[in-house]
């Protein structure tokens, strides 16, 4: 008898101690992201690097009279139905802003349940902040007042990625692999329309089964050699993206890579430096490490970081995120979102490339990108938790906010 | 039509690695009935360890050393887990062994983390072999096929050959009868289930710096697995060949030879609307389908002959 209840005590208390309470009188932010499963590194990283944002803030004094920000990390399993629990608990716990980007789909789930919740409780509004543009389903298609999108749209990168291309004299004829499902098949028609104003020839496209279930790449390679392509233009990622490296550049494919994906150090690391410049990886991405355009506060990231958490800053759009909402903030002069979202718009931005801004119509981030290739030699290699990943990159070319942005296709309602 | 050499030679070797894979599992079921659903599992461990080995002694090293530990980590895990278990009790080890196939998927990560780790083709293997139709075949992918057709062979002889053999495959049909014999029964056992397990382990190490070696490896094969060894026939090594060799094949001539329905759709209904039905079904094409091809043979052989090709067990 004694024994069972000794265990029902533990056993409770465990749970409450599994509880994150908030404290009083901060601002709540929620990373909501799969904290466990196959993309628990992705989450973890992406909570991790909020955390260390936030906390600068914080010991810089706060916002607004000394308001600090309390970062809670809610874990979603990659699983639709667990972030719209983790929302529900969210918004019992008070939270402000709810931060996320992994997978398109949560952030379809975060939009529906805050659209209802805010209408319901007035004065507990939240907001969702996005920090990775998925499938178009955020903006272009569905903006809102408490949304804001970190990150250019899918056409955004494509575009910037197009423009990269001519100038940097890559012609084509191109050929596009991409997973088949919402965010591959974005990619793709995306892809072949700007690809068509600009005169690009697609000679093949495939779509594959995603997410490692291909096991064997060479029968695309074969196609694409038999299709006379150079380029080979691919969203594809993770065990996905390493095998089609490989296999292409195992049969000696002469072909270059223009990849939505290919800086990420997992699959650096798998596929390595030698591969990777053989198969003349390029990317649109917000950040390379060895050009910060002489930004004070990117140079003391860049080493601040590797200290701390012994890992390339590398990604510099949270940074910007949290940038956006504080400048909201000091502007609105509250921190509460249904003020400080009305402050969103028109936020200017600091980044490596040139300024960039919070567009006011839907709320959409637009800043300069970089289009960076592989360097063997880079000063400033790729450093993931203590590995040494052996290269880095190099930008290639800067495309400027204003050719960045396209035209919005949703615009805000204010409440 | 040149590229044909170049699809057949790949078609081949990714079939081979799969029986590779797929030989231990129904081997291991044809000679002890037992259903291991973590054998997918120690291939990933065999790759893991590879890397491992081949970071602080090379690939030979590790080619010689990894199948040796699995071997024993084969024999610990019959001994520890499953020989508790009554033959017969056949959900009991699918229990057991799916969950010792979390058990090793969580471990794997908690050691290596949760990417994918760098494991590299070793120098002396990469460049081609020679170029097909302007395309290479490498070394590297010459060399797996080499060795599995010679464990093809190998394994072949010792079961028709030797004595091990034969009293393991008397084993198989005739195991009280080869106890009565005098014959270590548990000794035997372990014998097969290290040989199932190293071979399964020499493929990872083989094929990890191929296809990437990373968590979910596992799960993503063992589908595959068991429609190679349910189709082939529990417990046939023949089958299991043949169609591992066929899923190969299909599955890279389906991806390269693209046929698509829409010339078809076109034809009966004409051309197709984005976003309608007829639209979708015209996507309909071999490269799409080639991963589920396997599961739907399975479904038509259960339907048809339980048994699978050459199995002498029914499921």
């Amino acid at each position: 008898m004694k024994i069972k209840s000794l265990l029902a005590l533990a056993l409770a208390s465990t749970t409450a101690l599994a509880a994150p309470a908030f404290a009083e009188g901060t601002i709540k932010i929620a990373v909501i992201e799969p904290l466990s499963g196959p993309l628990a590194a992705n989450g973890g990283d992406i909570l991790e690097r909020f955390q260390f944002l936030f906390g600068r803030v914080n010991d810089a004094g706060g916002v607004l009279d000394g308001q600090k920000f309390e970062v809670i990390g809610l874990d979603n399993g990659w699983d639709v139905e667990k972030t719209a629990q983790q929302m529900q608990r969210a918004a019992d716990e008070g939270v402000d802003y709810v931060i996320n980007g992994i997978g398109p789909q949560h952030a379809t789930a975060i939009t529906n349940f805050i659209r209802k919740h805010n209408r319901r409780k007035e004065g507990e509004e939240m907001a969702f902040l996005a920090h990775t543009a998925g499938d178009n389903e955020i903006t272009p298609k569905n903006c809102d007042y408490y949304q804001a999108v970190f990150d250019p749209t899918v056409e955004m990168k494509l575009n910037a990625l197009i423009l990269g291309m001519q100038e940097m004299g890559i012609e084509g004829p191109v050929f596009t692999i991409n997973p088949d499902f919402s965010f591959g098949q974005t990619v793709d028609a995306s892809f072949k329309e700007l690809a068509g104003e600009a005169g690009i020839e697609i000679v093949g496209s495939e779509m594959i089964a995603p997410f490692g279930q291909v096991q064997d790449f060479t029968p695309l390679v074969a196609r694409i050699k038999a299709s006379g392509a150079k380029v080979v233009m691919t969203g594809n990622f993770g065990p996905d993206l390493i095998r089609l490296l490989n296999a292409s550049v195992d049969s000696g494919l002469d072909v270059r890579f223009a990849t939505l994906y290919g800086p990420d150090p997992s699959t650096m690391a798998a596929v390595g430096a030698d591969k990777f410049e053989a198969a003349g990886v390029i990317a649109p991405f917000e950040y390379d490490e060895n050009d910060t355009g002489g930004v004070p506060v990117l140079e003391e990231l860049n080493s601040t970081y590797r200290d701390v958490a012994k890992t390339s800053w590398g990604i510099d759009r949270y940074r910007m995120m949290v940038d956006g909402l504080v400048g909201a903030i000091e502007a609105a002069g509250s921190a509460e979102p249904s003020v400080a979202m009305g402050s969103i718009g028109g936020v200017k931005l600091t980044t490596a490339g040139g300024e960039g801004f919070v567009r006011a119509e839907d709320n959409q981030m637009i800043i300069p990108y970089f289009i960076i290739g592989v360097d063997k030699a880079a000063p400033a290699t790729v450093l993931y938790k203590g590995d040494d990943i052996g290269f880095g990159w190099r930008t290639e070319k800067i495309i400027p906010a204003e050719t960045m942005a396209l035209e919005p296709t949703c615009e805000i309602e204010k409440p | 039509m040149e590229i044909l050499p170049f699809v057949l030679l790949n078609g081949t070797l990714f079939g081979m690695l799969l029986f590779m894979l797929a030989a231990g599992l129904t081997l291991i079921y044809g000679m002890m009935g037992v259903i291991n659903f973590a054998h997918a599992s120690f291939y990933m461990l065999g790759a893991y360890l590879g890397y491992q080995v081949s970071v602080w002694a090379g690939f030979w090293a590790g080619m010689i050393v990894v199948p040796v530990i699995l071997g024993l980590a084969g024999v610990a895990f019959r001994r520890v887990l499953i020989s508790r278990l009554a033959i017969e009790d056949q959900v009991g080890q699918l229990l057991v062994t799916f969950g010792a196939a979390m058990v090793i998927t969580e471990g794997v990560q908690i050691v290596w983390g949760r990417l994918a780790v760098p494991y590299r083709i070793p120098q002396e293997m990469t460049g081609a072999l020679f170029n097909v139709g302007g395309l290479d075949f490498p070394v590297y992918r010459f060399f797996i096929l080499v060795v599995s057709v010679l464990l093809f062979a190998v394994i072949l002889l010792i079961l028709k050959r030797t004595r091990i053999g034969l009293i393991l495959s008397a084993a198989q049909s005739k195991p009280q009868m080869v106890r009565a014999m005098g014959y270590d029964l548990d000794l035997v056992n372990d014998w097969v289930f290290a040989a199932g397990v190293a071979v399964a382990g020499l493929a990872g190490v083989m094929a990890g710096n191929l296809l990437g070696v990373y968590p979910v490896m596992a799960e993503r094969i063992t589908p595959l697995l068991f429609v190679i060894v349910v189709v082939g026939g529990l417990g046939s090594l023949n089958g299991a060949l043949i169609v591992a060799l066929a899923l190969g094949l299909i599955d890279t001539a389906a991806t390269t030879y693209k046929l698509s329905a829409e010339p078809l759709v076109t034809a009966l209904f004409g051309a197709p609307e984005r976003g309608t039905f007829l639209a979708d079904l015209a996507r309909f094409n071999t490269t799409s389908f080639a991963p589920i091809l396997p599961y739907l043979l399975m479904l038509i052989v259960l339907l048809i002959r339980p048994r699978g090709l050459f199995g002498q067990r029914d499921l």
